[in-house]
């Protein structure tokens, strides 16, 4: 079955969803969403959360617009759950995983959100914000980052504003349409690579010096993802984020 | 009896110059739309906004000159929507305040 990169990057994150996690994502999120369906079809027994206040949507529904605050993570739920208690939660240090996304990131995991260009007051260009990053990241055992366009302009050794940063002590991983990266000694190191990409795309799309060698490519996708993924997501509201 | 049921021109003229107003619903989704087109009318100046994730609605205010001051965690419209002009306009041109929380 053919797949490109906006399937390796919902199955990259299904796959970090482990039994009796509890997982979030907000809004603007198509991928994340896909990947909670995929996880869910693949039996993982874990609670979806999201900012709909919908706890365990029914997924067996397709989405039909690329909005994720629609009624489709809400409907066929066991709870609701608002948005204000999921940070509580998060505040706790009970929620496993937030899937959370960038406009910039940096080498040491600061991520911008906020804009570029100019000063604060007055900048060239305002971006729409970091929304919940700045207090899930640091208090969510494991944030998965995810950005379906790996270039030079957001691959950068420093970013223009520092909107929420990495948590040395927590996991925290970005899932890329070209590779993974993991936060180890305070720095994103490559964990592996996507297999229709190479060290070399990764290199020349990333604004800091690589110097690991010899890595590994991530495990294709299987038939059974693929073929779920289809299933979960017939309307391809994945594909919207590239 | 008190009745508070208004209509939409009646309802605005309650909000005045220089006043904060929180405005519900996130990004395109359950946002008092109608309201702030009525509002956006008045062309009230210096109002405070406040929201999770303003959108359409507070961006009509940010466009139509009323909103000195957003607080916000984000501001946008979604996706294939893409960010909200008249926030964009209002802080590039230094107009509007950006308070950005978390």
């Amino acid at each position: 079955m053919k797949y490109g990169p906006a399937e390796m990057m919902v199955i990259a994150l299904a796959r970090e969803i482990i039994k009796s996690d509890l997982v979030f994502h907000g809004l603007a999120s198509p991928v994340p969403m896909t990947a909670m369906k995929l996880a869910k079809a693949l039996g993982t027994d874990f609670t979806y959360i999201n900012i709909t206040g919908g706890v365990d949507p029914d997924w067996h529904k397709p989405a039909v617009v690329g909005s994720t605050l629609s009624q489709n993570l809400y409907e066929g739920g066991v709870a609701n759950f608002g948005l204000e208690e999921i940070f509580d939660l998060a505040c706790n240090g009970r929620v496993d995983i937030s899937m959370l996304s960038l406009v910039q990131i940096s080498p040491r995991g600061e991520i911008n959100m906020s804009f570029v260009g100019g000063d604060y007051d007055k900048p060239k260009v305002r971006l729409p914000g970091g929304a919940g990053s700045a207090t899930l990241i640091p208090v969510t055992k494991k944030s998965l980052i995810w950005k379906t366009k790996h270039d030079l302009k957001s691959f950068v050794s420093d970013v223009a504003f520092c909107t929420a940063k990495a948590n040395p002590n927590n996991q925290f991983r970005v899932i890329t349409n070209l590779c993974i990266f993991s936060l180890k000694d305070n720095r994103l190191e490559v964990e592996s690579i996507h297999p229709y990409s190479s060290l070399e795309e990764v290199k020349s799309n990333t604004g800091w010096e690589i110097t690991q060698e010899n890595l590994p490519y991530t495990d294709a996708p299987s038939e059974l993802e693929l073929a779920l993924i289809e299933e979960v997501d017939p309307n391809r509201i994945r594909y919207i984020e590239f | 009896m008190l009745s508070r049921v208004k209509t939409m021109s009646e309802a605005v003229r309650l909000v005045q110059d220089s006043q904060m107003l929180a405005v519900g619903g996130n990004a395109l989704h359950r946002t008092p739309a109608a309201f702030c087109h009525e509002l956006a009318k008045l062309e009230r100046k210096e109002l405070k906004g406040v929201g999770a994730a303003p959108g359409y609605a507070m961006d009509v205010l940010c466009a139509s000159g009323s909103i000195s001051e957003v607080f916000f965690g984000f501001f946008g419209f979604e996706n294939e929507y893409g960010l909200a002009p008249g926030m964009r306009k209002g802080i590039q041109e230094g107009l509007i305040k950006a308070i950005e929380g978390s």
